[in-house]
C-alpha cells in the first residue's frame, strides 16, 4: 500500500471546485438509505403520506441527535458549538456522531408515526437501509482521515494515517463499513421472518451494530470517559440494555397473553 | 371466474395475541394449525396465494389532500425560515463582538423551534410537517454545501472546538 493511500480528503475537482470526500459519501449514504426506504415502502405498500413525514422527522432527529450527543461523547468543552442552534446549519462543522444520529432518528420517527396515527411500526423498513447508508458514509470518514482513522497497529492491513507517516493505524471506518455491508445482507434475509416484524428488525439491527461498534471503539481515537471506555461504548451498553429490556418485557407480555 | 380464497384474520406473529402453540413454523414461515393459511410478513394468505408485494404493486389511487393542507404546510415552512432568520439577526446584533451570547440567547432558538414543533404536532400536524420540511431542506443544503468545503469534525484528530 502506498504511503498516502488512506488519505484522500479531496475526492475530485469539477472546473477547479474541490469536492470533499467526507460529505460526498455522507450525502451519498443518506441518498442510498432513502432510496432503499422508498423501495421497501413500496414493497410493503406504505403510502407516501406516512413514509414522507416519518422519514423527514427521522432525518431531522438524526441531525439534531448527532450534534447533541457530542456533548456527552466529547465533553463540555464542545458546548459552545453544540449548544449553538445556528451552528447546526454551518456546513463547515461536521454533523456529529452516528450513534446520536441513530437515537435521534428513532425518537423523531417514533414521534412522527404516533402523530400521524400510523398503525403498527414503520421502522423495520429503515433497518437494512440504515446499515447500507452507514456502509457508504463510512468510506468518506476513511478517505478524509477522520479522527486519525484508528489506533496504531502492526497488522498487515494497517494504513498510513497521513502522507509520510512512519507508522500504520487500524482502518477503523472500513471495519465499520464492512460490518454494515454484511449486516445489510443479514437484515435483508430477516426482513420477512415472522419473528422480526413490528419494530423488532430495527431493534435487532441497532443492537447488532451496537455490539460491533463497542469493539471497534477499542481501535478508534475517541476520548476515554470512565473505566477505560469511551462515551460511544457507554452509549452502546445503554442501547443494548434498552433493547434487552424491550425483549424481556415483550416475552413476558406474550407469555401472559398465552396463559390468558 | 376463480373463487376468492377465504380470508383468515387471526392475530399474526407480530401481535402479542398470537399463540405459537396454535400455529406451526416450517422453518421458513408460520402456518395456521390446519395448514390453510401462511403468514407473508404482513397478513395471513391462503395456501397457494401469492403475496401482493411479490408482484409489482399497482399504483394506489392518490388520496386528495384535505382542504387547507398546503396553506398549513407552507405556513409552517415559511414560518420557521422567517422566525429563525429574525431570531438569528437579533442574537447576532445583541451579542458583543468578542463574547459568546448569554444563556437566554443560546437557549431561545432551541426552546422556540422544538417547542413550536411539538405544539404544532399536537394541535396542527400539517404545520409541523411544513416545519420539518424546512429543517430537512436546510440540513440537506448544509450537507451538500459541506461537499465543497473542508468540514471540521468533532474530537479525535480533528479537535473541534
Amino acid at each position: 500500500m502506498s504511503e498516502n493511500a488512506a488519505m484522500m480528503p479531496v475526492l475530485f475537482e469539477v472546473f477547479g471546485v474541490k469536492v470533499y470526500s467526507h460529505n460526498f459519501f455522507l450525502v451519498l449514504g443518506i441518498l442510498v438509505m432513502f432510496a432503499w426506504v422508498a423501495l421497501e415502502a413500496r414493497r410493503r405498500r406504505w403510502p407516501a403520506s406516512e413514509v414522507v413525514p416519518i422519514g423527514l422527522a427521522g432525518f431531522v432527529g438524526a441531525m439534531v441527535g448527532a450534534r447533541l450527543s457530542i456533548l456527552f461523547f466529547n465533553g463540555p468543552s464542545t458546548a459552545p458549538v453544540v449548544l449553538d442552534f445556528y451552528k447546526l446549519f454551518d456546513p463547515t462543522v461536521g454533523p456529529g456522531s452516528i450513534l446520536g444520529a441513530i437515537a435521534g432518528a428513532y425518537i423523531g420517527g417514533y414521534i412522527a408515526s404516533r402523530v400521524i396515527g400510523k398503525d403498527g411500526c414503520a421502522c423495520d423498513a429503515f433497518a437494512p437501509a440504515m446499515a447500507l447508508g452507514m456502509a457508504v458514509g463510512r468510506i468518506g470518514d476513511f478517505l478524509s482521515g477522520e479522527d486519525g482513522i484508528g489506533k496504531p497497529t502492526t497488522l498487515p492491513w494497517g494504513v498510513h494515517p497521513v502522507a509520510g507517516a512512519d507508522y500504520l493505524v487500524h482502518p477503523a471506518p472500513l471495519y465499520d463499513a464492512g460490518f454494515n455491508l454484511l449486516w445489510f445482507g443479514v437484515l435483508l434475509l430477516l426482513r420477512d421472518n415472522p419473528h422480526f416484524q413490528d419494530g423488532r428488525l430495527l431493534k435487532f439491527g441497532v443492537a447488532g451494530y451496537a455490539v460491533v461498534r463497542f469493539f471497534i471503539e477499542f481501535v478508534r481515537n475517541n476520548p476515554v470517559l470512565v473505566l477505560g471506555l469511551t462515551g460511544q461504548q457507554i452509549f452502546c451498553i445503554g442501547l443494548l440494555a434498552l433493547v434487552g429490556a424491550y425483549y424481556v418485557i415483550a416475552q413476558r407480555r406474550a407469555r401472559i397473553a398465552t396463559v390468558v | 371466474m376463480s373463487e376468492t380464497p377465504e380470508r383468515y384474520e387471526g392475530p399474526g406473529p407480530n401481535s402479542d395475541a398470537f399463540d405459537p402453540k396454535q400455529h406451526h413454523w416450517d422453518g421458513i414461515q408460520w402456518w395456521t394449525a390446519d395448514n390453510s393459511h401462511w403468514w407473508d410478513g404482513t397478513r395471513w394468505l391462503a395456501r397457494g396465494e401469492t403475496p401482493e408485494h411479490a408482484a409489482p404493486a399497482p399504483a394506489a389511487p392518490r388520496k386528495p389532500r384535505p382542504p387547507g393542507y398546503w396553506r398549513d404546510f407552507w405556513l409552517g415552512f415559511a414560518g420557521v425560515v422567517a422566525v429563525d432568520v429574525i431570531l438569528f439577526i437579533v442574537i447576532v446584533s445583541t451579542t458583543p463582538p468578542t463574547g459568546n451570547p448569554n444563556a437566554v440567547a443560546s437557549l431561545a432558538p432551541w426552546v422556540l423551534n422544538i417547542g413550536a414543533l411539538i405544539l404544532f404536532a399536537i394541535i396542527r400536524p400539517r404545520v409541523a410537517i411544513g416545519m420539518l420540511a424546512a429543517y430537512g431542506v436546510a440540513f440537506g443544503l448544509v450537507l451538500l454545501g459541506g461537499c465543497l468545503l473542508a468540514v471540521i469534525c468533532f474530537g479525535g484528530a480533528a479537535h473541534l472546538p
